[in-house]
């Protein structure tokens, strides 16, 4: 049984501007801690204290996008509170756990409706470390700029998700003969009839060859905040977070094609290597968004810093991919003449983010271009110049951060 | 009488508050939009804040990079296409421009 809808009474007083209920929320971006004041894509953007979570960065407020400030992200786990928080169409308010089922229908031998109390009784459990990053993250880097969320790098989280086997819950119903695609759909609802609801899909193939496919009601061992996806939300490590939806609901097998508009309209790159085009130009063929590239990024020092010459200091960072585990990260400090390897820190899992970390010592005064490039198990790397595609999707160009040395 | 009238409210708040702590129900009230993102005076506004307003806040346009009038034309068509916007015919043309003119740039 889905949970009430959003609130009517709650809605209109959300269209509501300049109320006292806005100021208690919104905090100057000046008090944020290092790296939003030296982003130019977020400068300006107030800080906000959703239900549940920290200060996050507003990008919009309604439906929310709410990123996470950098500073987070120099650790392995991102905290519950400060994970960021992406939804197309109005989330639920409302759950309650006495009258929440998962229903699971279709093509299978025995339609099924779940309780939490089924869900943690009736299955084994399994946890997971996995990287979740929006499709678009990093979009408001791109040149030439696309419409979208506008999004910095913050866009992205790392958590050990508990939760049950998605293959387990199908064995469990029992695939028919012909099952092809499995769509998943959550409490979130659109405001208008005519809008298309958040529904998306995955092949039976990749779900019964997944293990670590889950149905998650944990998140760093604690219950879902609301707007990560309590009381449960899918989660499909090393794939794009498009696919992880939340407040599930609804897990429905079929024996053809899903043809909603967010997998059919949306969220499709194009068929080329890396999705990448020529700036400004269409794609010739699409297909659905998937799995991750490899992606690095520097923590430390920030942009503009200021180091001692000729003294030893650390740069460090951390680096994630698809899945097939991470091979090396190497540093140069000379914008890219020289690379070095960087040490590698505990390997948490082919899902998880893993720290690097590299000693440096500016050799005299000057200004230095520091660049991480990060390359996988199975040869993929970061390109040194950005792709290009008209969905601002999948960005991981080499990152670089210039600092001074005196 | 007072005073035994308050020991039940303290009881009774107790009480509740016990109850919240062991609910299965989870409520969580979303803040008013933010009164920052102010959109730029023009001919139109009134239209794109009662057209564009009953879907998103305003910071889902004032975030957007400066694009084109045929970039911002298109924006709007898909608005009503994929997302099925509440936009009459006669409005269409009028939050284009706006947009074009308040969030546009030179060029295409």
């Amino acid at each position: 049984m889905k949970s009430s809808k959003p609130d009517r009474r709650e809605f209109l007083q959300g269209l509501g501007t300049a109320s006292i209920s806005a100021a208690t929320f919104l905090l100057p971006s000046s008090l944020s801690g290092r790296g939003i004041d030296n982003d130019p894509i977020l400068a300006g953007r107030p800080l906000v204290r959703y239900p549940e979570k920290t200060d996050l960065i507003l990008l919009t407020s309604r439906p929310p996008q709410l990123e996470t400030p950098m500073r987070y992200l120099g650790s392995v786990i991102t905290p519950n509170e400060a994970f960021y928080v992406r939804y197309h169409i109005p989330p639920p308010t409302s759950v309650d756990l006495n009258t929440w089922r998962l229903k699971i229908a279709g093509n299978v031998r025995e339609p099924l409706s779940f309780s939490m109390d089924d869900l943690r009784g009736k299955f084994s459990s399994r946890r997971v470390l996995a990287v979740n990053q929006c499709s678009g993250n990093s979009r408001g880097r791109f040149s030439p700029r696309v419409f979208g969320g506008q999004w910095g790098d913050g866009a992205m989280g790392n958590a050990a998700w508990t939760g049950v086997p998605l293959r387990d819950i199908l064995d469990r119903a029992g695939l028919k003969d012909g099952s092809l695609q499995v769509t998943f759909n959550g409490l979130d609802e659109p405001t208008l009839p005519t809008t298309p609801d958040f529904v998306k899909s995955l092949t039976v193939d990749h779900i019964m060859n997944e293990s670590d496919i889950l149905v998650a009601y944990e998140m760093n061992d604690k219950p879902l905040p609301m707007l990560n996806g309590f009381p449960a939300r899918l989660v499909v490590p090393g794939w794009y977070a498009t696919y992880w939806v939340k407040n599930l609901a609804e897990i429905t097998v079929l024996d053809h094609e899903f043809m909603g508009f967010w997998m059919q309209k949306a969220y499709r790159i194009p068929d080329t290597p890396g999705a990448n085009i020529p700036p400004g130009t269409q794609p010739l063929r699409t297909v659905p968004i998937n799995r991750m590239d490899v992606r690095s990024f520097i923590i430390t020092p920030n942009q503009g810093d200021r180091v001692k010459a000729k003294r030893p200091a650390v740069i460090k960072g951390m680096v994630f991919d698809g899945g097939s585990g991470i091979s090396d990260v190497v540093i140069s400090t000379d914008a890219g003449k020289s690379w070095r390897s960087s040490r590698l820190g505990q390997d948490m899992g082919n899902y998880s983010f893993r720290e690097w970390s590299i000693e440096w010592t500016p050799p005299s005064p000057g200004s230095y271009r520091l660049m991480a490039r990060a390359t996988n198990r199975i040869g993929q790397s970061q390109p040194l110049e950005p792709l290009w595609n008209p969905a601002g999707f999948m960005r991981n160009v080499v990152e670089h951060v210039d600092v001074r040395a005196d | 009488m007072k005073a035994g009238l308050t020991m039940a409210g303290i009881i009774l708040t107790c009480l509740a508050m016990f109850a919240a702590d062991l609910s299965p129900k989870k409520v969580i009230k979303l803040p008013a939009d933010n009164s920052m993102a102010e959109l730029k005076v023009g001919p139109g506004l009134k239209t794109v804040q009662a057209d564009c307003g009953v879907c998103h806040s305003t910071d889902y346009i004032v975030r957007q990079p400066h694009k084109s009038a045929k970039d911002w034309q298109a924006e709007v068509t898909r608005m009503i296409t994929a997302f099925g916007a509440p936009i009459p015919k006669t409005d269409e043309g009028i939050i284009a421009q706006y947009l074009a003119t308040a969030y546009g740039r030179d060029g295409k």
